[in-house]
């Protein structure tokens, strides 16, 4: 009667884990699954933000206000191969 | 006290009245769960799945070097719920005044659930719905494209307000740019907002792969800046220039001004969207000589000494037929009628090569299209013999009776530059189809180095002289053309080329240059499109280090 008792509260106790172990692992998979969706908009956030940046990056670097800027301030002209005056490598030194 | 029989009929009503209670939920669920179950499954999991297609990011546009040409940058896009709005009229006032097609549609279309005020937002237009402070205006973040070289425009292009390229490579190459989207099953319930349990691909997406040009991002905008000046100088209606390695068919820099701001949406101008070096096809006039010449020494029907009879005059006859030339030349040699550009002298050497000509023409790449793939590209067009009139071999040896692009140009100077080999010309560094150098080229190694001497006599001696450079060999040719406008040529309006080629040691590049109706009087290519050559093959030859 013990042993019986024993096998039926021990196969109850052994399926109760199964099935706490079961729902744990699937409310840790949801958990998961949030904290990876969450990274992913994270990620998507500072994606957004670099091709921000770049696009600053780059509007910054437009090539006519930089012309503009080196020949006002700057008082630059633009080359002329004339002006280039080839130096050797012995020349150099 | 009850009756028994109290007691039963109460019992029985209360049985009736759950068999029916019972019968109605019966009925209810055959309804939904054998009737309808098509319909309530659908409804069901329209609800637990949510149906997501995820745009991919669109590739990237390089230069030669790296440099970034065409990037992503969301954009704002404003729009409400017609049927939601909380403060109606200030809204309609604010839309009134500031969006009057997005007013027009919201009073016209009641029935909308939903409305684009604007798309792509200006930073001005961001400003005044910001100062509006409406809850009825929202705003969404969408993918846009930002292009940091503007004076790669017409060759870059642009996209549409969905991503997609309608122009130039973006439309080219969108295929490889766009990427697939990737669409995916959500599993979700009411309470998981933004989140979801599960998720299904239903059509894996890829990623828009990024291409490179072969452009020269730095050197477009310098020779755009030389382009842009000589157009603003001569109060010229547009001018263009273009820039190709001969070795493998590369384009440097293909420039055209003016063009269109591909960073601002509202595009007035059409037509400044078009890559005219690859799209419009002109009467190129005195450049074309250059090939009808290579045709006559190929022939063999003259050498560079012959002496041609030039008539003495601007105009005379031949069979018939009036001939015009700028300047009148006497007895030349052949070399001089070229490098002085004498129509006389060309059309008479031109007579011996006879319908033999338009063999030459299609030879070297015109009347038929490149290869580049570019969208829209004109194939241009070369009279055949069998609509010739007696005009007809005239006009085709200085220019007339034959349309070409400016590529095409280029790409028959640098059969020249290759030694009879012709080459694709290419504007993605992964599309290069290497040059046969196998194969029998198109013509004998004499009559190039021959033409080539042509070409360098005109540049130190002829009409191109200010498309010369000194310690390098430059040869170049100019030409002034006559502009057919609505059937009948218009002499107040002319179009300057300048073509050639430049060499140092093995480097060797083609350029080509063109000014379209420049104001003035007794313009000619020589002071108009040579120049711009001259400041071309520096840019160029400085960017390259070819000192």
């Amino acid at each position: 009667m013990f042993k019986r008792r024993l096998f039926f509260s021990t196969f109850v106790t052994i399926h109760l884990v199964f099935v706490f172990l079961q729902i744990h692992k699937h409310t840790e998979f949801i958990h998961e699954s949030y904290r990876k969706q969450k990274n992913e908009k994270l990620y998507a956030k500072l994606l957004t933000e670099k091709d921000t940046l770049i696009h600053k990056i780059h509007t910054l670097q437009n090539k006519e206000l930089i012309k503009q800027y080196a020949q006002t301030q700057l008082h630059m002209t633009a080359l002329n191969l004339k002006q280039i005056k080839k130096v050797s490598d012995a020349e150099s030194y | 006290m009850l009756s028994h029989t109290d007691i039963k009929l109460r019992i029985t009503f209360v049985f009736i009245g759950f068999f029916i209670l019972y019968a109605l939920i019966i009925m209810n669920l055959y309804n939904i769960q054998i009737r309808n179950t098509a319909f309530y499954t659908q409804l069901g999991l329209q609800q637990y799945y949510g149906l997501h297609k995820h745009a991919p990011t669109r590739g990237l546009v390089y230069d030669r070097n790296g440099t970034l040409l065409a990037l992503n940058q969301d954009c704002l896009s404003a729009f409400l719920l017609p049927k939601q709005l909380k403060e109606r009229d200030a809204t309609l006032l604010f839309l009134k005044n500031h969006f009057p097609q997005a007013y027009q549609q919201l009073t016209t279309k009641k029935d909308k659930q939903f409305l684009y005020i604007k798309r792509n937002l200006s930073t001005q237009q961001q400003e005044l719905i910001a100062a509006l402070g409406t809850r009825d205006i929202q705003l969404l973040r969408e993918p846009h494209r930002f292009y940091p070289v503007s004076a790669a425009a017409p060759v870059i292009g642009s996209i549409d307000i969905d991503g997609n390229g309608i122009i130039g490579t973006e439309f080219q190459y969108n295929h490889l740019l766009a990427g697939v989207p990737t669409t995916c099953y959500l599993e979700k319930d009411a309470r998981s907002g933004n989140y979801y349990f599960e998720k299904h691909n239903q059509v894996d997406g890829t990623q828009g792969a990024s291409i490179h040009l072969t452009l020269d991002g730095n050197l477009q905008f310098l020779i755009h800046e030389a382009v842009k000046s000589t157009v603003e100088k001569f109060k010229a209606l547009e001018g263009y220039a273009l820039v190709m390695n001969p070795d493998n068919g590369e384009i440097i820099t293909m420039v055209t001004y003016p063009h269109f701001d591909p960073n601002d949406s509202a595009v007035t101008d059409l037509t400044q969207t078009k890559n005219k070096i690859v799209t419009e096809a002109y009467e190129l006039g005195s450049v074309i000589k250059t090939f009808a010449a290579l045709a006559a020494l190929q022939e063999g029907v003259v050498t560079p000494d012959e002496l041609i009879d030039c008539k003495n005059s601007k105009t005379t006859y031949i069979d018939g037929r009036k001939i015009n030339t700028p300047h009148a030349h006497g007895i030349l040699p052949f070399t001089d009628v070229v490098a002085l550009s004498n129509n006389i002298g060309t059309a008479i050497v031109a007579k011996r090569v006879g319908t033999r000509m338009y063999d030459h023409y299609t030879r070297l790449g015109f009347g038929t299209k490149t290869g580049i793939q570019f969208p829209g590209e004109h194939a241009g067009f070369v009279n055949h013999p069998d609509n010739w009139s007696k005009q007809s071999i005239i006009s085709l040896s200085y220019g007339y009776e034959i349309t070409a692009t400016l590529l095409q140009l280029a790409c028959a100077l640098c059969i020249i530059a290759n030694n009879g080999r012709p080459i694709h010309p290419t504007l993605c560094l992964y599309d290069k189809k290497p040059i046969n150098r196998t194969s029998k080229p198109l013509y004998d190694v004499q009559p190039l180095e021959t033409i080539k001497s042509i070409l360098e006599h005109t540049t130190a001696h002829g009409t191109a002289k200010h498309a010369r450079i000194n310690g390098y060999r430059v040869m170049s040719k100019t030409g002034t053309a006559i502009l057919l406008v609505d059937g009948a040529y218009d002499e107040r309006k002319n179009i300057f080329t300048c073509s050639g080629i430049i060499e140092k040691g093995d480097y060797k590049r083609v350029i080509v240059t063109f000014i379209n109706q420049a104001q003035g009087t007794r313009l000619f290519a020589s002071t108009v499109a040579a120049p711009l050559f001259e400041q071309v093959a520096q840019h160029v030859l400085i960017n390259d280090r070819i000192l």
